[in-house]
Protein backbone atom coordinates (compact mmCIF):
# COMPACT_ATOMS: atom_id res chain seq x y z
CA UNK A 1 0.00 0.00 0.00
CA UNK A 2 1.34 3.39 -1.01
CA UNK A 3 0.03 4.99 2.20
CA UNK A 4 1.94 3.38 5.04
CA UNK A 5 0.21 5.13 7.93
CA UNK A 6 -3.15 3.62 8.84
CA UNK A 7 -4.48 7.02 9.91
CA UNK A 8 -3.51 8.56 6.55
CA UNK A 9 -5.21 5.70 4.71
CA UNK A 10 -8.39 6.22 6.70
CA UNK A 11 -8.42 9.98 6.17
CA UNK A 12 -7.68 9.54 2.45
CA UNK A 13 -10.56 7.11 1.91
CA UNK A 14 -12.87 9.25 4.03
CA UNK A 15 -11.95 12.32 1.93
CA UNK A 16 -12.43 10.32 -1.27
CA UNK A 17 -15.81 9.13 0.01
CA UNK A 18 -16.92 12.67 0.79
CA UNK A 19 -15.72 13.78 -2.64
CA UNK A 20 -17.64 10.93 -4.28
CA UNK A 21 -20.83 11.78 -2.39
CA UNK A 22 -20.45 15.44 -3.37
CA UNK A 23 -20.04 14.32 -7.00
CA UNK A 24 -23.20 12.22 -6.82
CA UNK A 25 -25.09 15.09 -5.21
CA UNK A 26 -23.92 17.42 -7.98
CA UNK A 27 -25.12 15.00 -10.69
CA UNK A 28 -28.45 14.56 -8.91
CA UNK A 29 -28.86 18.34 -8.77
CA UNK A 30 -28.02 18.76 -12.47
CA UNK A 31 -30.48 16.00 -13.39
CA UNK A 32 -33.24 17.56 -11.29
CA UNK A 33 -32.69 21.00 -12.86
CA UNK A 34 -32.75 19.52 -16.38
CA UNK A 35 -35.94 17.57 -15.67
CA UNK A 36 -37.66 20.65 -14.27
CA UNK A 37 -36.57 22.59 -17.32
CA UNK A 38 -38.00 19.89 -19.62
CA UNK A 39 -41.36 20.01 -17.82
CA UNK A 40 -41.39 23.80 -18.08
CA UNK A 41 -40.61 23.61 -21.81
CA UNK A 42 -43.40 21.05 -22.38
CA UNK A 43 -45.94 23.24 -20.60
CA UNK A 44 -44.80 26.29 -22.59
CA UNK A 45 -45.16 24.32 -25.83
CA UNK A 46 -48.62 23.21 -24.78
CA UNK A 47 -49.67 26.81 -24.11
CA UNK A 48 -48.21 27.85 -27.48
CA UNK A 49 -50.20 25.09 -29.22
CA UNK A 50 -53.41 26.13 -27.42
CA UNK A 51 -52.90 29.71 -28.61
CA UNK A 52 -52.06 28.69 -32.17
CA UNK A 53 -54.94 26.23 -32.60
CA UNK A 54 -57.29 28.67 -30.86
CA UNK A 55 -56.37 31.52 -33.22
CA UNK A 56 -56.64 29.20 -36.23
CA UNK A 57 -60.10 27.91 -35.30
CA UNK A 58 -61.32 31.41 -34.47
CA UNK A 59 -60.17 32.65 -37.90
CA UNK A 60 -61.93 29.75 -39.67
CA UNK A 61 -65.08 30.49 -37.71
CA UNK A 62 -65.09 34.17 -38.67
CA UNK A 63 -64.30 33.75 -42.38
CA UNK A 64 -67.46 33.76 -44.55
CA UNK A 65 -66.07 31.24 -47.03
CA UNK A 66 -63.28 28.92 -46.03
CA UNK A 67 -61.42 26.93 -48.70
CA UNK A 68 -61.74 23.22 -48.08
CA UNK A 69 -58.01 22.65 -47.80
CA UNK A 70 -57.76 25.32 -45.11
CA UNK A 71 -60.09 23.31 -42.91
CA UNK A 72 -57.48 20.57 -42.74
CA UNK A 73 -55.35 21.12 -39.64
CA UNK A 74 -52.42 19.56 -41.52
CA UNK A 75 -52.10 23.17 -42.73
CA UNK A 76 -50.17 23.82 -39.51
CA UNK A 77 -47.66 20.98 -40.08
CA UNK A 78 -44.95 23.18 -41.62
CA UNK A 79 -45.21 25.70 -38.83
CA UNK A 80 -45.22 23.17 -35.98
CA UNK A 81 -42.43 21.04 -37.42
CA UNK A 82 -40.40 24.24 -37.64
CA UNK A 83 -40.28 24.44 -33.81
CA UNK A 84 -36.87 23.12 -32.73
CA UNK A 85 -37.84 21.43 -29.47
CA UNK A 86 -41.18 20.06 -30.60
CA UNK A 87 -41.02 16.39 -31.60
CA UNK A 88 -44.66 16.26 -32.55
CA UNK A 89 -48.21 17.41 -31.91
CA UNK A 90 -51.40 15.40 -31.79
CA UNK A 91 -54.80 17.14 -32.10
CA UNK A 92 -57.87 14.97 -31.72
CA UNK A 93 -61.58 15.72 -31.65
CA UNK A 94 -63.21 12.72 -30.06
CA UNK A 95 -61.77 9.71 -31.91
CA UNK A 96 -61.04 11.81 -35.01
CA UNK A 97 -57.36 12.73 -35.45
CA UNK A 98 -57.19 16.27 -36.88
CA UNK A 99 -53.41 16.67 -36.83
CA UNK A 100 -50.46 14.41 -36.11
CA UNK A 101 -46.99 15.73 -36.73
CA UNK A 102 -45.16 13.01 -34.79
CA UNK A 103 -42.36 11.21 -36.62
CA UNK A 104 -43.18 8.00 -38.42
CA UNK A 105 -42.12 5.64 -35.65
CA UNK A 106 -44.25 7.53 -33.14
CA UNK A 107 -47.19 8.17 -35.41
CA UNK A 108 -49.27 5.62 -33.55
CA UNK A 109 -48.63 6.73 -29.99
CA UNK A 110 -48.63 3.96 -27.37
CA UNK A 111 -51.73 3.78 -25.16
CA UNK A 112 -49.56 4.23 -22.06
CA UNK A 113 -48.56 7.72 -23.24
CA UNK A 114 -52.13 8.73 -24.05
CA UNK A 115 -53.26 7.63 -20.59
CA UNK A 116 -50.48 9.17 -18.54
CA UNK A 117 -49.70 12.32 -20.51
CA UNK A 118 -51.98 14.50 -18.36
CA UNK A 119 -49.42 14.37 -15.56
CA UNK A 120 -46.56 14.39 -18.01
CA UNK A 121 -44.59 11.29 -18.97
CA UNK A 122 -41.04 10.77 -20.10
CA UNK A 123 -40.29 8.07 -22.63
CA UNK A 124 -37.02 7.51 -24.45
CA UNK A 125 -35.86 11.04 -25.07
CA UNK A 126 -39.28 12.68 -25.30
CA UNK A 127 -41.46 14.32 -22.67
CA UNK A 128 -45.20 14.05 -23.41
CA UNK A 129 -47.77 16.42 -22.00
CA UNK A 130 -51.48 16.69 -22.91
CA UNK A 131 -54.79 18.24 -21.94
CA UNK A 132 -58.30 19.09 -23.09
CA UNK A 133 -58.91 22.35 -24.92
CA UNK A 134 -62.06 24.22 -25.96
CA UNK A 135 -61.27 27.38 -27.89
CA UNK A 136 -64.57 27.79 -29.77
CA UNK A 137 -68.08 26.63 -28.80
CA UNK A 138 -68.85 22.94 -29.35
CA UNK A 139 -65.31 22.05 -30.35
CA UNK A 140 -63.60 20.15 -27.58
CA UNK A 141 -60.12 19.10 -28.57
CA UNK A 142 -57.50 16.84 -27.08
CA UNK A 143 -53.99 18.30 -27.48
CA UNK A 144 -50.75 16.41 -26.93
CA UNK A 145 -47.22 17.73 -27.32
CA UNK A 146 -43.95 15.80 -27.33
CA UNK A 147 -40.83 17.69 -26.34
CA UNK A 148 -37.38 16.61 -27.46
CA UNK A 149 -35.15 15.86 -24.47
CA UNK A 150 -32.10 14.78 -26.46
CA UNK A 151 -30.40 18.08 -25.74
CA UNK A 152 -31.03 17.78 -21.99
CA UNK A 153 -29.86 14.15 -22.09
CA UNK A 154 -26.75 15.19 -23.95
CA UNK A 155 -26.11 17.96 -21.43
CA UNK A 156 -26.51 15.41 -18.62
CA UNK A 157 -24.17 12.92 -20.30
CA UNK A 158 -21.58 15.66 -20.74
CA UNK A 159 -22.07 16.67 -17.12
CA UNK A 160 -21.46 13.02 -16.12
CA UNK A 161 -18.30 12.96 -18.22
CA UNK A 162 -17.02 16.24 -16.79
CA UNK A 163 -17.93 15.25 -13.25
CA UNK A 164 -16.14 11.93 -13.66
CA UNK A 165 -13.10 13.71 -15.03
CA UNK A 166 -13.19 16.14 -12.10
CA UNK A 167 -13.61 13.20 -9.70
CA UNK A 168 -10.71 11.32 -11.30
CA UNK A 169 -8.47 14.39 -11.30
CA UNK A 170 -9.49 15.29 -7.76
CA UNK A 171 -8.95 11.71 -6.62
CA UNK A 172 -5.49 11.61 -8.18
CA UNK A 173 -4.57 14.99 -6.65
CA UNK A 174 -5.91 13.88 -3.29
CA UNK A 175 -3.94 10.66 -3.56
CA UNK A 176 -0.77 12.55 -4.46
CA UNK A 177 -1.28 14.98 -1.60
CA UNK A 178 -1.73 12.15 0.87
CA UNK A 179 1.23 10.26 -0.63
CA UNK A 180 3.49 13.26 0.00
CA UNK A 181 2.04 13.89 3.45
CA UNK A 182 2.68 10.24 4.27
CA UNK A 183 6.21 10.42 2.93
CA UNK A 184 6.93 13.64 4.83
CA UNK A 185 5.49 12.16 7.97
CA UNK A 186 7.72 9.07 7.67
CA UNK A 187 10.71 11.28 6.98
CA UNK A 188 9.87 13.39 10.01
CA UNK A 189 9.64 10.27 12.17
CA UNK A 190 13.03 9.11 10.94
CA UNK A 191 14.54 12.54 11.60
CA UNK A 192 13.04 12.65 15.06
CA UNK A 193 14.51 9.25 15.84
CA UNK A 194 17.91 10.36 14.57
CA UNK A 195 17.67 13.59 16.54
CA UNK A 196 16.79 11.68 19.68
CA UNK A 197 19.71 9.34 19.14
CA UNK A 198 22.03 12.33 18.58
CA UNK A 199 20.72 14.03 21.69
CA UNK A 200 21.28 10.87 23.69
CA UNK A 201 24.82 10.65 22.39
CA UNK A 202 25.45 14.32 23.23
CA UNK A 203 24.05 13.83 26.71
CA UNK A 204 26.17 10.75 27.19
CA UNK A 205 29.21 12.76 26.13
CA UNK A 206 28.35 15.58 28.55
CA UNK A 207 27.76 13.16 31.38
CA UNK A 208 31.01 11.34 30.69
CA UNK A 209 32.90 14.64 30.72
CA UNK A 210 31.22 15.68 33.95
CA UNK A 211 31.93 12.37 35.65
CA UNK A 212 35.55 12.35 34.47
CA UNK A 213 36.00 15.91 35.73
CA UNK A 214 34.41 15.17 39.12
CA UNK A 215 36.44 11.99 39.60
CA UNK A 216 39.80 13.25 38.39
CA UNK A 217 40.43 15.82 41.20
CA UNK A 218 39.78 13.50 44.16
CA UNK A 219 41.73 10.73 42.45
CA UNK A 220 44.67 13.09 41.90
CA UNK A 221 44.61 14.07 45.57
CA UNK A 222 44.53 10.42 46.63
CA UNK A 223 47.36 9.45 44.26
CA UNK A 224 49.54 12.38 45.26
CA UNK A 225 49.00 11.65 48.97
CA UNK A 226 49.85 7.98 48.52
CA UNK A 227 52.91 8.83 46.41
CA UNK A 228 54.15 11.28 49.03
CA UNK A 229 53.74 8.75 51.84
CA UNK A 230 55.52 6.12 49.74
CA UNK A 231 58.43 8.50 49.18
CA UNK A 232 58.79 9.56 52.84
CA UNK A 233 58.26 6.00 54.04
CA UNK A 234 55.72 6.66 56.79
CA UNK A 235 51.99 7.33 57.11
CA UNK A 236 50.88 10.89 57.59
CA UNK A 237 47.65 11.24 59.61
CA UNK A 238 46.82 14.50 57.84
CA UNK A 239 47.26 12.97 54.39
CA UNK A 240 45.26 9.91 55.42
CA UNK A 241 42.44 12.22 56.52
CA UNK A 242 42.55 13.99 53.15
CA UNK A 243 42.61 10.66 51.30
CA UNK A 244 39.62 9.50 53.31
CA UNK A 245 37.72 12.76 52.62
CA UNK A 246 38.41 12.46 48.89
CA UNK A 247 37.33 8.82 48.86
CA UNK A 248 34.12 9.83 50.71
CA UNK A 249 33.59 12.54 48.09
CA UNK A 250 33.89 9.96 45.35
CA UNK A 251 31.43 7.66 47.12
CA UNK A 252 29.02 10.58 47.50
CA UNK A 253 29.39 11.44 43.81
CA UNK A 254 28.67 7.90 42.65
CA UNK A 255 25.66 7.84 44.96
CA UNK A 256 24.36 11.05 43.42
CA UNK A 257 24.85 9.78 39.92
CA UNK A 258 22.99 6.61 40.72
CA UNK A 259 20.18 8.61 42.26
CA UNK A 260 19.51 10.32 38.90
CA UNK A 261 18.66 7.00 37.36
CA UNK A 262 17.20 5.10 40.30
CA UNK A 263 15.37 7.97 41.93
CA UNK A 264 15.93 9.41 45.35
CA UNK A 265 15.85 7.44 48.49
CA UNK A 266 15.86 10.03 51.24
CA UNK A 267 16.53 9.36 54.89
CA UNK A 268 14.74 12.08 56.84
CA UNK A 269 16.05 12.75 60.32
CA UNK A 270 15.46 15.57 62.79
CA UNK A 271 17.43 18.47 61.36
CA UNK A 272 18.19 21.75 63.04
CA UNK A 273 17.43 24.46 60.54
CA UNK A 274 19.82 27.11 62.02
CA UNK A 275 22.64 24.56 61.93
CA UNK A 276 21.82 23.67 58.34
CA UNK A 277 21.90 27.31 57.32
CA UNK A 278 25.12 27.90 59.21
CA UNK A 279 26.77 25.07 57.32
CA UNK A 280 25.48 26.55 54.07
CA UNK A 281 26.94 29.92 54.95
CA UNK A 282 30.33 28.47 55.85
CA UNK A 283 30.44 26.52 52.64
CA UNK A 284 29.50 29.33 50.27
CA UNK A 285 30.81 32.49 51.93
CA UNK A 286 34.34 32.18 50.47
CA UNK A 287 32.97 32.05 46.94
CA UNK A 288 30.58 34.94 47.63
CA UNK A 289 33.52 37.04 48.86
CA UNK A 290 35.60 36.12 45.84
CA UNK A 291 32.78 37.39 43.61
CA UNK A 292 32.19 40.45 45.79
CA UNK A 293 28.61 39.35 46.48
CA UNK A 294 26.76 40.38 49.60
CA UNK A 295 25.67 36.94 50.83
CA UNK A 296 23.20 37.05 53.73
CA UNK A 297 21.83 34.04 55.56
CA UNK A 298 19.16 34.82 58.19
CA UNK A 299 18.77 32.37 61.05
CA UNK A 300 15.40 31.65 62.51
CA UNK A 301 14.85 30.65 66.07
CA UNK A 302 15.66 27.05 66.81
CA UNK A 303 13.49 24.86 64.61
CA UNK A 304 13.93 21.16 64.06
CA UNK A 305 12.27 19.50 61.10
CA UNK A 306 12.47 15.98 59.73
CA UNK A 307 14.54 16.32 56.52
CA UNK A 308 17.30 14.53 54.68
CA UNK A 309 19.92 16.98 55.79
CA UNK A 310 22.53 16.16 53.16
CA UNK A 311 20.16 16.40 50.18
CA UNK A 312 18.33 19.52 51.42
CA UNK A 313 21.65 21.27 51.96
CA UNK A 314 22.71 20.25 48.46
CA UNK A 315 19.43 21.53 46.97
CA UNK A 316 19.67 24.97 48.65
CA UNK A 317 23.36 25.11 47.72
CA UNK A 318 22.49 24.47 44.06
CA UNK A 319 19.99 27.35 43.99
CA UNK A 320 22.48 29.70 45.67
CA UNK A 321 25.32 28.62 43.32
CA UNK A 322 23.05 29.36 40.37
CA UNK A 323 22.38 32.81 41.84
CA UNK A 324 26.14 33.42 42.19
CA UNK A 325 26.66 32.42 38.58
CA UNK A 326 23.85 34.69 37.42
CA UNK A 327 25.27 37.67 39.34
CA UNK A 328 28.88 37.37 38.16
CA UNK A 329 30.51 40.18 40.16
CA UNK A 330 28.72 42.17 42.86
CA UNK A 331 25.07 41.99 43.82
CA UNK A 332 23.19 40.40 46.65
CA UNK A 333 21.98 36.95 47.59
CA UNK A 334 19.80 36.37 50.62
CA UNK A 335 18.64 33.13 52.20
CA UNK A 336 16.06 32.97 54.97
CA UNK A 337 13.55 30.58 56.44
CA UNK A 338 9.84 30.98 56.98
CA UNK A 339 8.03 28.68 59.30
CA UNK A 340 4.37 27.99 58.73
CA UNK A 341 2.07 25.66 60.65
CA UNK A 342 2.27 22.85 58.07
CA UNK A 343 5.54 23.59 56.31
CA UNK A 344 8.88 25.20 56.35
CA UNK A 345 10.04 27.33 53.42
CA UNK A 346 13.59 28.15 52.41
CA UNK A 347 13.58 31.44 50.45
CA UNK A 348 16.52 32.28 48.19
CA UNK A 349 16.51 35.73 46.64
CA UNK A 350 19.07 37.32 44.33
CA UNK A 351 19.46 40.66 42.59
CA UNK A 352 20.53 39.14 39.27
CA UNK A 353 19.22 39.88 35.75
CA UNK A 354 16.32 37.42 36.10
CA UNK A 355 15.38 34.29 34.15
CA UNK A 356 14.08 34.88 30.61
CA UNK A 357 10.40 34.02 30.27
CA UNK A 358 11.00 31.43 27.52
CA UNK A 359 13.33 29.46 29.84
CA UNK A 360 11.11 29.46 32.88
CA UNK A 361 8.97 26.47 31.84
CA UNK A 362 11.97 24.18 31.35
CA UNK A 363 13.92 25.39 34.32
CA UNK A 364 13.55 22.20 36.34
CA UNK A 365 13.88 19.77 33.40
CA UNK A 366 16.95 17.51 33.33
CA UNK A 367 19.80 18.62 31.03
CA UNK A 368 18.27 22.04 30.46
CA UNK A 369 20.93 24.68 30.74
CA UNK A 370 21.84 28.06 29.27
CA UNK A 371 25.42 27.88 30.53
CA UNK A 372 28.21 26.70 28.30
CA UNK A 373 29.85 24.61 31.02
CA UNK A 374 26.70 23.43 32.79
CA UNK A 375 25.00 20.04 32.59
CA UNK A 376 21.48 21.18 33.43
CA UNK A 377 21.18 18.91 36.45
CA UNK A 378 21.38 21.45 39.31
CA UNK A 379 17.78 22.63 39.43
CA UNK A 380 16.54 19.18 38.35
CA UNK A 381 18.19 17.85 41.51
CA UNK A 382 16.50 20.61 43.55
CA UNK A 383 13.11 19.54 42.21
CA UNK A 384 13.79 15.87 42.89
CA UNK A 385 14.87 16.61 46.47
CA UNK A 386 11.83 18.76 47.21
CA UNK A 387 9.41 16.29 45.59
CA UNK A 388 11.00 13.38 47.41
CA UNK A 389 10.09 15.18 50.67
CA UNK A 390 6.51 15.74 49.42
CA UNK A 391 7.07 19.45 48.94
CA UNK A 392 7.02 21.84 46.04
CA UNK A 393 8.93 24.74 44.54
CA UNK A 394 7.69 28.21 43.70
CA UNK A 395 9.58 30.93 41.99
CA UNK A 396 9.17 34.29 40.39
CA UNK A 397 11.68 36.20 38.35
CA UNK A 398 11.96 39.62 36.79
CA UNK A 399 14.98 41.76 35.96
CA UNK A 400 16.68 42.67 39.25
CA UNK A 401 14.96 40.08 41.43
CA UNK A 402 14.63 36.31 41.37
CA UNK A 403 13.01 34.50 44.26
CA UNK A 404 12.92 30.74 44.85
CA UNK A 405 10.83 29.14 47.59
CA UNK A 406 11.54 25.52 48.55
CA UNK A 407 8.50 24.23 50.48
CA UNK A 408 9.07 21.22 52.76
CA UNK A 409 6.19 19.77 54.75
CA UNK A 410 6.81 19.44 58.42
CA UNK A 411 5.25 16.05 58.85
CA UNK B 1 -0.29 -0.32 -9.50
CA UNK B 2 0.29 2.72 -11.75
CA UNK B 3 -0.60 0.73 -14.91
CA UNK B 4 -3.89 -0.42 -13.39
CA UNK B 5 -4.71 3.20 -12.48
CA UNK B 6 -4.04 4.37 -16.05
CA UNK B 7 -6.02 1.49 -17.57
CA UNK B 8 -8.88 2.10 -15.15
CA UNK B 9 -9.00 5.80 -16.02
CA UNK B 10 -8.96 5.01 -19.76
CA UNK B 11 -11.79 2.52 -19.31
CA UNK B 12 -13.90 5.08 -17.50
CA UNK B 13 -13.19 7.67 -20.19
CA UNK B 14 -14.16 5.28 -22.98
CA UNK B 15 -17.30 4.27 -21.12
CA UNK B 16 -18.32 7.87 -20.62
CA UNK B 17 -17.52 8.83 -24.23
CA UNK B 18 -19.79 5.94 -25.26
CA UNK B 19 -22.50 7.34 -23.06
CA UNK B 20 -22.17 10.77 -24.58
CA UNK B 21 -22.39 9.51 -28.17
CA UNK B 22 -25.52 10.95 -29.72
CA UNK B 23 -28.34 8.62 -30.63
CA UNK B 24 -29.69 8.68 -34.20
CA UNK B 25 -32.55 11.21 -34.28
CA UNK B 26 -36.03 10.15 -35.36
CA UNK B 27 -37.21 10.60 -38.94
CA UNK B 28 -40.33 12.73 -39.39
CA UNK B 29 -41.56 10.73 -42.35
CA UNK B 30 -40.44 7.12 -42.66
CA UNK B 31 -40.91 5.33 -45.98
CA UNK B 32 -43.62 7.73 -47.03
CA UNK B 33 -41.78 9.64 -49.70
CA UNK B 34 -43.70 10.24 -52.94
CA UNK B 35 -42.62 11.69 -56.26
CA UNK B 36 -44.95 13.76 -58.47
CA UNK B 37 -44.05 15.10 -61.88
CA UNK B 38 -46.28 17.78 -63.31
CA UNK B 39 -46.90 21.43 -64.11
CA UNK B 40 -47.36 24.36 -61.76
CA UNK B 41 -50.94 25.49 -62.22
CA UNK B 42 -51.08 28.17 -59.60
CA UNK B 43 -48.72 29.56 -56.99
CA UNK B 44 -50.02 31.61 -54.13
CA UNK B 45 -47.75 31.49 -51.09
CA UNK B 46 -47.75 29.28 -49.10
CA UNK B 47 -49.75 27.05 -51.50
CA UNK B 48 -48.73 25.72 -54.91
CA UNK B 49 -51.23 23.83 -57.09
CA UNK B 50 -49.59 21.09 -59.12
CA UNK B 51 -51.19 19.04 -61.84
CA UNK B 52 -49.64 15.70 -62.88
CA UNK B 53 -49.70 14.07 -66.30
CA UNK B 54 -52.94 12.22 -65.43
CA UNK B 55 -54.60 15.52 -64.55
CA UNK B 56 -54.65 14.96 -60.74
CA UNK B 57 -54.20 18.13 -58.71
CA UNK B 58 -52.02 18.38 -55.58
CA UNK B 59 -51.80 21.10 -52.96
CA UNK B 60 -48.12 21.63 -52.20
CA UNK B 61 -47.35 23.42 -48.90
CA UNK B 62 -44.41 25.67 -49.65
CA UNK B 63 -43.13 26.57 -46.17
CA UNK B 64 -42.58 30.11 -44.90
CA UNK B 65 -42.28 32.88 -47.46
CA UNK B 66 -39.18 34.34 -45.75
CA UNK B 67 -37.43 31.03 -46.41
CA UNK B 68 -38.09 31.41 -50.15
CA UNK B 69 -36.80 34.95 -50.08
CA UNK B 70 -33.72 33.93 -48.17
CA UNK B 71 -32.92 31.06 -50.52
CA UNK B 72 -33.92 33.15 -53.59
CA UNK B 73 -36.29 30.43 -54.75
CA UNK B 74 -38.59 31.29 -57.61
CA UNK B 75 -41.34 29.40 -59.45
CA UNK B 76 -43.86 30.54 -62.03
CA UNK B 77 -47.12 29.00 -63.20
CA UNK B 78 -46.55 26.74 -66.19
CA UNK B 79 -43.21 25.47 -64.97
CA UNK B 80 -42.55 21.72 -65.34
CA UNK B 81 -41.39 20.38 -61.98
CA UNK B 82 -40.70 17.20 -60.12
CA UNK B 83 -41.77 17.24 -56.46
CA UNK B 84 -40.32 14.72 -54.01
CA UNK B 85 -41.98 14.89 -50.57
CA UNK B 86 -44.48 13.49 -48.12
CA UNK B 87 -48.26 13.50 -48.00
CA UNK B 88 -50.23 14.56 -44.91
CA UNK B 89 -53.96 15.18 -45.11
CA UNK B 90 -54.75 17.24 -48.17
CA UNK B 91 -51.21 18.51 -48.53
CA UNK B 92 -47.92 17.49 -49.99
CA UNK B 93 -44.91 18.63 -47.99
CA UNK B 94 -41.98 18.82 -50.43
CA UNK B 95 -38.47 17.69 -49.53
CA UNK B 96 -37.30 19.16 -52.81
CA UNK B 97 -38.68 20.58 -56.05
CA UNK B 98 -36.64 20.04 -59.19
CA UNK B 99 -37.09 22.34 -62.20
CA UNK B 100 -34.76 21.70 -65.12
CA UNK B 101 -31.33 21.86 -63.43
CA UNK B 102 -32.52 23.87 -60.45
CA UNK B 103 -33.25 22.10 -57.17
CA UNK B 104 -35.23 23.86 -54.44
CA UNK B 105 -34.66 22.12 -51.09
CA UNK B 106 -37.17 22.38 -48.20
CA UNK B 107 -36.53 19.45 -45.90
CA UNK B 108 -33.64 17.14 -45.07
CA UNK B 109 -33.50 13.39 -45.66
CA UNK B 110 -35.35 12.71 -42.39
CA UNK B 111 -38.11 15.15 -43.27
CA UNK B 112 -37.14 17.98 -40.94
CA UNK B 113 -37.83 21.47 -42.36
CA UNK B 114 -34.63 23.35 -43.29
CA UNK B 115 -35.99 26.48 -41.58
CA UNK B 116 -36.22 24.62 -38.27
CA UNK B 117 -33.48 26.06 -36.00
CA UNK B 118 -30.97 23.58 -34.63
CA UNK B 119 -30.99 23.03 -30.83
Amino acid sequence: MWLTTKRHRLVFFAALGVFFLATLAELFLIRTVLEKNAVRNAKSAFVFLEARIGAYLETLRLLPQVPEYLQDLAWLTDELQGQPSLVGVLVREGKNVLLNTFPGSLFLLPQEILEKCHQGIMKDEIYFYCGEFESVPDRKLFLLVGIDLSYEKQVFREAVLLTLLIFLTGGILLGLAFYYVDRLSRRQEELEKRLLASEKLATMGKLSAMIAHEIRNPLNSILMGLQYMAEVGHLSPELLKTIRQEAERLTELTGELLSYTKGFSINPEPTSIPELLEELKLKLLPRAKSQNINFKVSHAQEVTVSLDRRWVLRAIENVVRNAFEALGQGGEVEVWVEERPQEIIFWIKDSGPGIPLENQKQLFEPFFTTKESGFGLGLYLVRKVVEAHGGHIEFESRPGTTLFGLHFPKG
Amino acid sequence: MRTSWVLGSLFVLLLVSGLTAQQRPLALFEGEEITITGEVVEINHPILVLQDEEGRKYLVRLGPYWFWKKRKYHLKPGAKVKVIGFKRGKFVFPRLIRQDHQVLRFRDQRGFPLWRPRR
